[in-house]
């Protein structure tokens, strides 16, 4: 795949009278066209920088960031300006003009890029179609929901279609079904209209719905990149660790070393761990539990602690296998 | 009331004097706005955190704007008419008070607008950045629409204030209920006089307030529906 974006010695400094801060110090990254990447850190780490970097709402100390090839650095700001266009934002409060209705927000961008203004409505109201907010055209944001906010700020970052979409801490203020639905909206927009999509988060699990690729940020500095699925299986550094199994607290290392962590992505009716208590006839401890209720079922995840002994294990693993529930495997040694 | 009114002026002159004074309020308002909107925008954004930073400016700026706000308004409307009369060429007539007036309330308006724009949630800006907008567009197409109804609440109250000032300029010679309520009531001992002016001067400021309000209210997005 092409990449898109080359973060190249990326250093931010904040400094004034009395305090010099280094937000992020010599970032490297590369991402490429179609990835949905997630940066996680904690609150501190430097993440919010690094994003407002890419599209240099702040300006880095020292560094390059290239988009398509182009180093906006170097660019002048009506330059900067255009680029712009090609890369959408969106934020955790998302910043709607609340004097302006669900229909003139989206067409706020289109104004920037002087699209006429029969194309330009057309326009809007297509992307207020693909985020299901067609009924809102003349609501304004003070009306909606928080999950409908963050909609039309979809549909406003997408208006003059660009290539990249950033997402602050998009789903931070919204509640768990809520998170769900735009992490499902943001994944379709990246397979439907082939948009890449970076996030910054700190919830793990927005990194594991959607994201391809994670890159780890702590104390200003990335720690960590990769595939999800390797970093998660397998994660090297101990803040990844820390994010990826959090607060477990002390385990027992004694009952056994394999943890399984379940993912109850789709909506499961029946008791699955208490039939595989009793099918697979292993007992196993349970670490931790996430899971909700809803009107379809349970969602979440489970992490449980399964004995030494290889038969249990490979018994469970069967079970999870054939109820089709998804788990990834890792060690109590992951924890510190 | 009718009656107390032609005891001694008819009812036609507190229509004139109040047409007056509206007049003098109504274009020194206008005048102070146009400069003052301006003056505020320039306080904001040369701020701190403004989109122009730029510290001198800002302080020039607000020391000039803080001088002519601690001024009483009647000291410094006395200091500044003799050469106000010199500059317009003219002694008598609106025009110089006018100009006194405009001086005056312009800070205040300054500073009304600037602490309207301070309302302005700093994710807006920085969205309307982001999607590629100049700090120019951001300000004019994005900032003061979303701060609207607070800049409306502002020059209600800055009517209210001028209105107090035009008032005070009665007791040196400006026209208007200010000038009747202290000549021809305060001077002449003529107490009824001054009860008309004073209750034509509070329907004045409550229905500019009510007139006001009600628009900032209709033109905010904020809160309906909650």
């Amino acid at each position: 795949m092409a990449e898109i974006i080359r973060l190249e010695k990326l250093t931010k400094i904040f400094q004034d009278k009395r305090n010099t801060t280094v937000a992020i110090k010599d970032i490297d990254l590369v991402i490429e066209q179609g990835d949905i990447y997630g940066i996680i850190g904690l609150s501190g780490a430097g993440k919010s920088t690094l994003i407002r970097c890419i599209n240099l709402l702040e300006k880095p100390t020292s560094g390059a960031v290239f988009f398509e090839g182009t180093n906006l650095v170097e660019l002048k700001d009506s330059q900067l300006r255009q680029t712009r266009q090609k890369i959408g934002m969106i934020f955790q409060n998302f910043n709607l003009m609340e004097q302006r209705t669900v229909l003139r927000n989206v067409l706020f961008p289109l104004e920037i890029a002087h699209i006429a203004k029969d194309t330009a409505k057309e326009r809007a109201v297509e992307l207020l179609n693909l985020v299901g907010l067609s009924d809102k055209l003349d609501s304004y944001p003070s009306q909606l929901s928080g999950g409908q906010k963050q909609r039309v700020a979809i549909a406003r970052a997408l208006a003059n279609n660009p290539s990249v979409l950033l997402c602050d801490e998009a789903t931070s203020a919204l509640d768990p079904s809520t998170t769900l639905s735009i992490l499902q909206l943001l994944k379709e927009i990246n397979q439907k209209l082939g948009i890449t999509i970076v996030i910054i988060t700190h919830e793990m699990k927005v990194v594991e719905t959607i994201c391809n690729k994670v890159a780890i940020i702590d104390e200003s500095v990335i720690k960590e990149t990769g595939l999800v699925a390797e970093v998660f299986a397998n994660p090297q550094t101990p803040i990844a660790k820390n994010l990826i199994y959090p607060k477990l607290g002390v385990i027992n290392k004694e009952f056994g070393s394999v943890l399984l962590k379940l993912t109850f992505d789709k909506t499961v009716l029946e008791p699955v761990v208490a039939d595989m208590i009793l099918k697979t006839q292993v007992a196993v401890n349970i670490i931790e539990a996430s899971i909700k209720q809803g009107d379809n079922g349970s969602t979440g995840e489970m992490i449980i602690q399964l004995p030494n002994d290889q038969n249990s294990i490979a018994k469970v693993q069967n079970y999870l296998t054939t109820k089709n529930i998804s788990f990834q495997q890792s060690n109590t040694e992951v924890q510190q | 009331m009718i009656s107390l009114i032609s005891a001694t002026f008819p009812f036609t002159y507190y229509l004139e004097q109040t047409l007056i004074t509206l007049k003098i309020v109504g274009i020194s308002t206008l005048l102070s706005y146009v400069l003052g909107i301006p003056l505020g925008i320039l306080l904001n954004v040369t701020d701190k955190n403004g989109l122009y930073k730029c510290r001198p400016v800002n302080a020039i700026l607000g020391a000039i704007i803080n001088i002519l706000r601690s001024a009483p308004f009647i000291i410094l409307l006395v200091t500044l008419l003799p050469a106000i009369r010199k500059l317009v060429g003219t002694s008598v007539g609106d025009v110089p008070f006018t100009v006194g007036l405009v001086i005056a309330a312009t800070p205040f308006v300054a500073r009304m607008v600037e602490s309207s724009l301070k309302e302005i949630d700093y994710g807006v800006v920085e969205a309307s950045l982001a999607m590629g907008a100049s700090k120019m567009r951001t300000i004019f197409t994005v900032i003061l629409p979303e701060i609207r109804s607070s800049l409306i609440v502002g020059a209600t109250i800055s009517f209210a204030t001028i209105l107090g000032y035009t008032a005070m300029a009665g007791t040196i010679g400006a026209e208007g209920l200010g000038n009747t309520a202290y000549t021809y009531g305060y001077i002449s001992s003529n107490p009824e006089v001054t009860i008309i002016c004073l209750v034509l001067l509070i329907v004045i400021v409550q229905i500019f307030q009510e007139v006001g309000m009600r628009i900032a209210k209709k033109l905010d997005h904020r809160k309906k529906g909650e």
